[in-house]
């Protein structure tokens, strides 16, 4: 159990850090483009101004150049660019969220475990860690695709997996500092169950280091999964995704037809030094 | 030293067998019947059959692991299933070119992003700064295809100053094949900046803050030479374990920009053998890309202690 | 024409007949009656192995007065410039080339090693026609060239053929085409690939033998009218290669030597990069006019190789697709040529399991389709509309009077669908193969089809090489599309994707009316009969959809405008002998 001293320690730390955050411009500009396209993915079917689906007969309006009608074009089979960029928002979000989701989770229950009990188990991972890491995520994504068959869940599932003991070692790092401190030593004398001691006792204090491996990992994973779908692993090809529609039309670059291509692009590059903003501005102020 | 470097290296060879361990259970896992693969649907039973009993895909998983392992170590890695040759020819053609485009990266991408980050640390808070570390992040965070895109968009498509493919004419010389390489190398480059950029730009400024800096100050030595004496010696040491580390990083961002710039090295390779379940080329080929992440890392670590004595008493793992 | 010359030509007409077999005979009645054009004459002529000056006698000798010209006249191509045709096109003569010719040409990358028995794929075949020689050629027009073969002739039964070779052609490596080497070749591809088309199209091991040294025999298990055309270029893994080759056959050992009579020698050769070749000096055909050089770059993507014709890196991308080709294709940068052909996009339902086991709901989502909206908007009106069976407009045993075309109908389709038990809707995987525009197709298929009233379907794209191993015939693929290229009869076509044992029948049809029907058609000794059964044959298909065909594809090819004498078919065998540059 914390003491009120340090409880109070604890809240001003997080008023101290919150208030250089406020200052900070890049949070806020970090903040605003992330929560633009976090709108988009979550409210996104009321402000498309077309079906992102697109009808069969729009075929024969294919690739349209931006117009008063079609202000970002429309793509090879007609549909309209706008709505799949918009639409597409919630494609990459959820995927990537889900995969940080279950990356920091898994990460933290195993770096809790071989924080505080450490030796041999802790080399093992280590050494686990390393091999993984000596492959590229995409590559691992490709391997691990070809193997399980490419499906959104895999995607979710495999860069889950290889964040989990990169979030693991640094859990570890922030477990093996406390369980040294006072409160811990007290938890154990006073026999407390190793489960309460790691996820009640521990946990609360090594929550600012989670979350700033969360939103990092939210980074690398929204850059993994469109890479991924960029290589067509991983996406049903009707689904707007900005990834696999850049991939659908670069063939087209070379005849001019730029919009399908262009605007996922810039909504490619505005989320992701959207996110990374806001998780630099956070791990900036944790340290 | 030599304890050290023993360590060291035996600790890259646990790592390499355990990475071969995870390629092999992986690509085991790749669905079907290599025999039916390679034969296609039309073939009978018998020839499928005959030619699994001939590759030896028939054999008990641990039997397979000890081959292919034992021929790795040789240099034999198999036959691809797509190409129906060597993977370790294939491999070795590949290497070669994605080698090319790697070092043409690391050449322009070393001298940058060390002078921007000691240009950003020197001038720190102020416009060049930020210019500096925002560009340098936001470069690192876009995806390659992403970046490739826009510039094969400008300088291909809309001014037409440079190719969008990546592969010169055969027989090309040198400055060709150079021209050729241009636009694929930029989104590299990008990537790799904005971090080595940001390393070197933390470790000028934690040198600028050390007591030895200011002693040298105190001193009454002139800035500069502070700077060139002091400071970047020790920034420096912790930027190229980073550049090292970069090899793993510039590989993943081989694969897409490789398929972008339709270049056959390294990277597509392994993009064709994940597409198709090409067993061989794909478990060569990322056994292959761990072996060189880990020699890269290796020779980052020995150069860092050869630089910095203080580091072989402690544990480097 | 004075009277004493029409008689000499009559006496050397019935000359002719008397040393014709029946089966010639049956065509010269049929096309004296009229029931032929001098086209479709001169096309099944070469079939049963009439030779092209023996043929344009009988044509004019015996037209017919007002003969019909027009219900099949269509018989051949539809160009939008100069193409080749029946004979080789003329060598570019204009200007006197300075120094040695190379041409560039942009091949799809091998989906494997070069192998005559694993060809599966435009990019090999069409790699393999450069060296290796087929007994006859398929061309563009639906007729069959002599080419190892000089002539050929069935006996009265149509289950046995004899092929006459051409003598003194010279392998690359000196030694000369025999019979021998032709049994070795057949047996060679249908031993390693038994159950291939080799197999569907009644050639089987022990069906091939050898008369003597440039005589070889094939004896039939079933009768077949259109054989020349199974060991065509048409069949294209049936390359005449050494008896040696075939001794130490292993896969992918063809590129050790790229062994061959072909007009082009293998000069250096770069798996998935890359091929040159050097023009074979001893060449059997007249090929003064060949290109010295010829080079083959590989593309997995169109996109590449577009930017490479554009920026003057290749001279010619002989297949094209119209939306891969769209930079280029009517521009004034690049000469634009298409052929029709038969290939088509089958879209096939598992008929032995719900939702498609009922024909309601097979005919329901074929009302969905507009399909002159996916030629228009999928190949840019570069293709031919198609009703729901294989046996396209332009081939003679099409019968035009059989069904109606089928247009989009939501109305009567949700109403099949009512019927049929799945009016709240139905859900299906829909996977396709990664070719061409499949990919946009199985998205339109997909959007025309939710156009019902909760009728969902998922596409799942897959390569080659997972796509014919898991999907495309297993039970697991309710709905599918697999790519059928272009054949000069129909019959590879009706046969094994369709009948009840059929080995490529992923629609898993049972249907033994049909199979009768397709028993008696393949039998058919003349065109009227074969197209009454090909008119029944279209009805029964179309009403029972195994499959759906919305539309056959032109084969679309990109050159530079002054590069000419570029020879394609259907099939995707490209011939570059008679190519070159004009000033």
């Amino acid at each position: 159990m914390t003491g009120p001293v340090e409880e109070v320690a604890v809240r001003s730390t997080r008023a101290r850090r919150w208030a250089a955050l406020r200052r900070m411009p890049t949070f806020w500009i970090g903040a605003a483009i992330t929560l633009m396209w976090v709108a988009f993915a979550v409210f996104g079917d009321f402000v498309t101004p077309y079906d992102p689906l697109g009808t069969p007969q729009d075929v024969l309006n294919r690739l349209q150049g931006p117009s008063a009608e079609h202000w970002f074009g429309t793509d090879e089979l007609g549909r309209d660019v706008l709505s799949r960029v918009l639409a597409g928002a919630r494609q990459v979000l959820t995927v990537s969220l889900a995969a940080t989701v279950l990356g920091t989770l898994a990460g933290t229950a195993i770096g809790l475990v071989i924080g505080f009990f450490g030796g041999l188990v802790d080399d093992i991972i280590s050494r686990i860690l390393e091999a993984f890491l000596s492959i590229p995520l995409v590559i691992t994504g490709m391997l691990a695709l070809a193997a399980l068959g490419p499906t959104t869940v895999g995607v979710v599932v495999v860069i889950g997996l290889v964040f989990a003991p990169i979030i693991a070692k640094t859990v570890r790092a922030a477990v093996l500092a406390e369980r040294r401190l006072d409160y811990v030593t007290a938890a154990q004398l006073r026999r407390e169950n190793v489960l309460y001691i790691l996820f009640v006792e521990i946990l609360p204090n090594v929550t600012g280091v989670i979350v700033v491996e969360f939103t990092v990992r939210l980074g690398y994973a929204i850059f993994t999964v469109l890479a991924l779908s960029f290589l067509g692993f991983g996406v049903e090809p009707s689904i707007p995704d900005w990834g696999l529609t850049i991939s659908q039309h670069y063939g087209y670059l070379t005849g001019g037809v730029w919009w399908p291509v262009l605007f996922p692009a810039l909504a490619i590059a505005s989320l992701v030094v959207g996110v990374n903003l806001l998780a630099d501005s956070i791990s900036q102020v944790s340290e | 030293m030599t304890r050290f470097l023993l360590r060291r290296v035996g600790l890259a060879l646990i790592t390499i067998w355990l990475l071969s361990v995870l390629v092999f259970v992986g690509t085991q896992m790749l669905p079907g019947d290599v025999g039916r693969r390679v034969l296609g649907p039309f073939a009978t039973q018998e020839a499928v059959d005959a030619l699994n009993a001939r590759l030896g895909t028939d054999r008990p998983a641990l039997v397979q692991y000890a081959d292919w392992i034992g021929g790795a170590v040789t240099g034999d890695l198999g036959t691809s299933i797509s190409f129906a040759r060597p993977v370790s020819e294939m491999l070795a053609t590949g290497f070669a070119r994605s080698a090319k485009l790697a070092a043409l990266a690391f050449v322009v991408t070393v001298p940058l992003s060390l002078g921007g980050g000691i240009l950003a640390a020197l001038r720190r808070g102020k416009l060049t700064d930020r210019v500096v570390s925002l560009g340098g992040l936001s470069a690192t965070v876009i995806p390659e295809f992403v970046s490739g895109i826009v510039l094969i968009l400008v300088f291909a498509v809309v001014l037409g100053w440079l190719p969008g493919t990546a592969t010169a004419p055969a027989g090309s010389g040198f400055w060709t094949q150079l021209r050729y390489l241009i636009l694929p190398t930029i989104p590299l480059v990008l990537v790799l900046f904005g971090y080595i950029a940001r390393i070197t730009r933390a470790g000028v400024i934690d040198a600028l803050e050390a007591d030895y800096t200011r002693t040298a100050i105190l001193k009454g030595l002139p800035r500069s030479t502070v700077i060139r004496r002091e400071v970047l010696r020790n920034a420096l040491l912790p930027t190229i374990a980073v550049v090292a580390t970069q090899v793993g990083y510039l590989i993943g961002g081989l694969v897409v920009v490789e398929v972008l710039f339709s270049y056959q090295g390294i990277g597509q390779l392994l993009f064709i053998a994940a597409q198709s379940a090409d067993f061989p080329l794909l478990a060569g080929g990322v056994l292959l890309v761990g072996v060189v992440y880990q020699v890269a890392a290796l020779l980052a670590d020995l150069a860092f202690s050869a630089l910095n004595p203080r580091i072989r008493l402690g544990s480097t793992a | 024409m004075s009277r004493a010359k029409k008689r000499a030509q009559m006496e050397r007409v019935d000359a002719l007949r008397r040393r014709s077999t029946p089966a010639r005979n049956q065509i010269i009645d049929e096309y004296s009656a009229g029931k032929m054009t001098r086209r479709e004459f001169l096309r099944r002529g070469s079939i049963l192995g009439m030779s092209l000056p023996m043929m344009g006698f009988l044509a004019s000798a015996c037209s017919p007065e007002g003969a019909a010209t027009t219900t099949t006249a269509a018989a051949g191509t539809t160009l939008t410039t100069a193409a080749p045709g029946t004979t080789s096109p003329a060598p570019s003569t204009t200007g006197a080339p300075a120094g040695p010719t190379t041409v560039r040409a942009a091949f799809f990358a091998p989906a494997g090693p070069i192998d005559p028995v694993l060809a599966n794929d435009e990019g090999r075949l069409a790699v393999l026609g450069q060296t290796a020689q087929y007994l006859t050629f398929s061309d563009a027009e639906l007729n069959l060239r002599p080419v190892l073969a000089e002539s050929w002739e069935p006996n009265e039964t149509f289950d046995v053929w004899t092929f006459n070779l051409r003598q003194g052609v010279l392998y690359h490596d000196g030694s000369e085409v025999v019979a021998d080497d032709v049994v070795a070749s057949i047996r060679g591809i249908a031993e390693g690939n038994a159950a291939s088309a080799f197999g569907t199209f009644g050639v089987t091991p022990d069906s091939v033998s050898a008369v003597d040294q440039y005589t070889v025999q094939f004896t039939l298990e079933r009768p077949s009218g259109s054989f020349p055309f199974f060991v065509s270029s048409d069949n294209y893994n049936a390359v005449i290669l050494p008896t040696a080759f075939w001794e130490g056959y292993a896969e992918g050992s063809y590129e050790a030597e790229f062994p061959g009579s072909g007009p082009w020698v293998m000069e250096s050769h770069e798996p998935g990069v890359s091929a040159a070749f050097v023009k074979n000096e001893n060449y059997w055909d007249d090929n003064s006019g060949q290109p010295d050089r010829l080079e083959l770059l590989f593309f997995a993507d169109e996109a590449p190789a577009v930017t490479a014709f554009q920026e003057g890196r290749i001279d010619a991308i002989p297949h094209v697709s119209f939306s891969g080709g769209q930079a280029i294709i009517d521009t004034p940068d690049a000469t634009t040529s298409s052929i029709s052909t038969a290939q088509h996009r089958q879209i096939y339902f598992d008929t032995s399991a719900p939702p498609f086991e009922d024909v309601r709901v097979r005919q329901a989502i074929a009302l969905t389709l507009d399909r002159q909206t996916l030629i228009d908007g999928l190949v840019g009106g570069f293709g031919v509309i198609g009703n729901d069976h294989p046996i396209w407009s332009l081939f003679p045993v099409y019968n035009p009077d059989a069904v109606a075309q089928r247009e989009a109908d939501l109305a009567t389709a949700q109403q099949l669908l009512d019927a049929a038990g799945f009016g709240d809707g139905l859900e299906a995987p829909l996977d396709v193969l990664e070719f061409f525009e499949v990919e946009d197709l199985a998205q339109l298929v997909q959007a025309s089809a939710a156009q019902l009233n909760g009728v969902n379907l998922t596409v799942g794209v897959y390569d080659a090489g997972t796509y014919y191993e898991d999907y495309w015939l297993a039970a697991a693929s309710s709905m599918g599309i697999v790519n059928y290229g272009h054949r000069g009869v129909p019959d590879v076509y009706l046969g094994a994707p369709l009948l009840s044992d059929g080995t490529w029948n992923a629609s898993h049809w049972v249907n033994e009316t049909y199979d009768d029907l397709f028993s008696q058609y393949s039998q058919a000794p003349d065109l009227d009969t074969q197209r009454s059964l090909a008119g029944e044959i279209q009805t029964l298909l179309n009403e029972e959809v195994p499959f759906m065909v919305p539309y056959f594809v032109d084969h679309i090819s990109v050159t530079k405008p002054n590069f000419t004498g570029m020879e394609v078919t259907g099939m995707g065998h490209v011939n570059l002998v008679q190519s070159g540059f004009s000033s």
